[in-house]
């Protein structure tokens, strides 16, 4: 089972998903990367170092919070992606679209 | 390892070596992973290279969850894996993996991945799929009558130098 914990600080929202991300649970990450845009806040990370595994459709879902995010000015940066996360984004080229931080130290002052 | 046209790409005429039937409910995803990449790595693979088959499978399987079923929870849904060894030698290793559906049918020629230039939420899976396998071949199953479709992957296990080269 997936949970995600959203924390906001300061024009910076943290949404920090655990669990594997796929079919069944990507509509709970949509909702909750929807409700983290909310707001228009200045920086969203995404900590997926608590994600061992995402299909499509949790790259689906983070990639429509970009296209939200870009609208309204927020910079959306992903981190800590394990391997088999990192592939993905790497597979369907997406490691070249979306800002990949590192750690979550690095996504906070990127 | 070049790519496999869909007409390279056949369904063994012997039975499968592993079959697993699930309804068409996303809960059954993680399991149907765990099995695909157990499997794949007795037939060869490396954990990498197993989890990619995996996520090839989860991926056509979420297709006919979505796509085919429309989310309904008491679709029939197929897996039957088999060990790769047709056009190889007989020391080469992979995996031949089946999904079957029993919704309604549709042209093969329609399932396309998305171009990747444009980044949209989406249309990803078949790609994935393309990418992950040597070979991917959607068909109309003869079975049912007018109804089910079959996506079949093949993916043989690489030498460790041919990895090498793939990745340069």
């Amino acid at each position: 089972m997936m949970e995600v914990q959203i924390e906001r600080r300061d024009g910076l929202v943290l949404v920090a998903p655990s669990g594997d991300i796929d079919l069944s649970c990507s509509r709970d990450l949509q909702q909750s990367m929807r409700q983290a845009l909310d707001g228009k806040p200045e920086r969203v990370v995404v900590d997926l170092s608590r994600v061992p595994y995402m299909d499509s459709s949790g790259v689906a879902t983070l990639v429509e919070a970009m296209q939200i995010a870009r609208k309204q000015s927020t910079r959306l940066i992903l981190c800590g992606l394990q391997d088999k996360v990192r592939s993905i984004f790497e597979i369907a080229r997406l490691d070249r679209v979306f800002t990949i931080a590192r750690s979550l130290e690095e996504a906070n002052t990127a | 390892m070049p790519k496999l046209s869909p007409d390279q790409v056949k369904l063994p005429d012997c039975p499968p070596h592993v079959c697993m039937e699930m309804y068409s409910q996303a809960r059954y995803l993680s399991g149907a992973r765990e099995m695909v990449a157990g499997i794949a790595k007795r037939y060869g693979f490396d954990d990498n290279e197993a989890s990619r088959i995996a996520l090839a499978v989860d991926e056509a399987i979420s297709n006919v969850i979505r796509h085919c079923y429309h989310r309904c929870p008491d679709g029939p849904i197929r897996i039957r894996i088999w060990p790769h060894s047709q056009t190889l030698d007989s020391d080469a290793k992979g995996i031949i993996v089946a999904i079957e559906d029993e919704g309604p049918q549709i042209d093969p020629d329609s399932i396309r991945g998305r171009d990747l230039d444009d980044v949209r939420p989406g249309g990803l899976g078949v790609f994935i799929m393309r990418e992950v396998m040597d070979g991917v071949r959607f068909e109309r199953r003869t079975d049912l009558g007018d109804r089910g479709m079959r996506v079949i992957m093949c993916r043989a296990a690489r030498a460790p130098q041919d990895e090498d080269e793939a990745k340069r």
